[in-house]
């Protein structure tokens, strides 16, 4: 095969107007020992499609295969119950991560809680605290009533409104 | 299997139980820390320690009347602790910002009051069981200040709210007294 006629035909391949017949020509022909200088760039594009041709199953594929596939149940049942324990303790580390990151707002606050110096806001003496203590009960009692006397028109029966109110 | 569900479950209780008793803090220093420092704010506090000591006062030497000291003091047995935070100045956003902290599920509104004075009164209480309250939160927001306050321990509304009688009985009197040394 001349140079003219191989060129033409390479010309139509990648124009993708070549017919197969065309395309198994030019496959032989750089497969072959004879090729062209002018043409020795195309050659590795079409020795890779001949060689790609070639690439065949063993004879014993099929043996392989179905011995793996035979196996491969039992391999993977494994594999997985392996998997669900790990999932486990995981799930199990996560939940118990989660309680332990949801908790913090309680503990926060009583770590801060006891970093707070209440003593100081302490009064000095008992006498000093029962005033105050009478302060404080005088207005909740006032509120106290205040609020019933408007909610239930009657100031003494609190723990009935404390009752409603549930 | 069973082990890990048991072992779970175990934790989980540890943990719910650990919170319960974290949560017994009270509102103040879970909600309200950041103001004792706030120089805006007056603080109070009488621990348990001080009430005992108070149950101890002779009613005669107090300076108050017999009748009302020995109702506070009934109220201050069971009483645990009380905290007061006072400021006397933007007592309207500080209401408001304290009404947004209470955590509801944990705190029971016994009742909101806004007088026509423009003074909102909201009573919180934690509750233990049937009837017992552990907590009575009080926040009092009107235009010159904000009250909050916090008695731990058992509280008795019924005593409570009965308190104010005595002493308004017991300060009429004195207030005539007054008038008439003014007179």
């Amino acid at each position: 095969m001349d140079y003219k006629v191989m060129n033409r035909l390479i010309e139509k391949y990648f124009e993708g107007t070549t017919s197969l017949e065309e395309e198994r020509q030019l496959r032989a022909y750089f497969d072959g020992p004879d090729v062209d200088e002018r043409l020795l760039q195309y050659q590795p594009v079409f020795q890779y499609f001949a060689e790609q041709q070639r690439i065949a199953l063993d004879k014993d594929f099929e043996d392989k295969l179905l011995a793996q596939l035979s196996e491969a149940p039992s391999q993977k049942f494994r594999l997985r119950s392996l998997n669900t324990w790990v999932v486990r303790i995981a799930a199990a580390i996560v939940l118990a991560l989660g309680v332990w990151w949801l908790v913090p707002e309680n503990t926060q606050t009583t770590t801060q809680a006891s970093s707070i110096d209440w003593s100081q806001h302490e009064p000095e003496t008992p006498e000093e605290a029962m005033k105050i203590l009478r302060t404080a009960l005088l207005k909740t009692s006032k509120e106290l009533n205040q609020g019933a006397s408007v909610a239930a028109g009657e100031v003494t029966k609190i723990s009935e409104v404390g009752k409603f109110f549930k | 299997m069973k082990y890990f569900k048991f072992l779970v479950v175990t934790l989980f209780l540890g943990v719910f139980s650990f919170a319960n008793v974290q949560a017994q803090a009270n509102a103040i220093d879970k909600y309200f820390q950041q103001y004792i420092d706030d120089d805006r704010f007056t603080v109070v506090y009488i621990s348990s320690k001080l009430f005992e000591l108070i149950g101890k006062l002779d009613v005669d030497g107090l300076d108050m009347d017999d009748k009302e000291a020995e109702a506070v003091m009934e109220i201050a047995k069971d009483l645990k602790g009380l905290r007061v935070l006072v400021a006397e100045e933007d007592a309207m956003s500080l209401y408001k910002e304290a009404k947004q902290k209470i955590d509801t599920k944990e705190y029971e509104i016994l009742m909101t009051v806004r007088d026509k004075d423009g003074e909102n009164v909201e009573f919180l209480v934690k509750e233990e069981g049937e009837n017992t309250i552990n907590e009575l939160l009080l926040m009092v927001g009107g235009e010159e200040e904000f009250v909050l306050l916090s008695f731990v321990g058992i509280i008795d509304l019924d005593k409570v709210s009965k308190l104010a009688k005595a002493i308004e009985e017991a300060e009429d009197d004195s207030h005539d007294n007054d008038h008439e040394k003014e007179h």
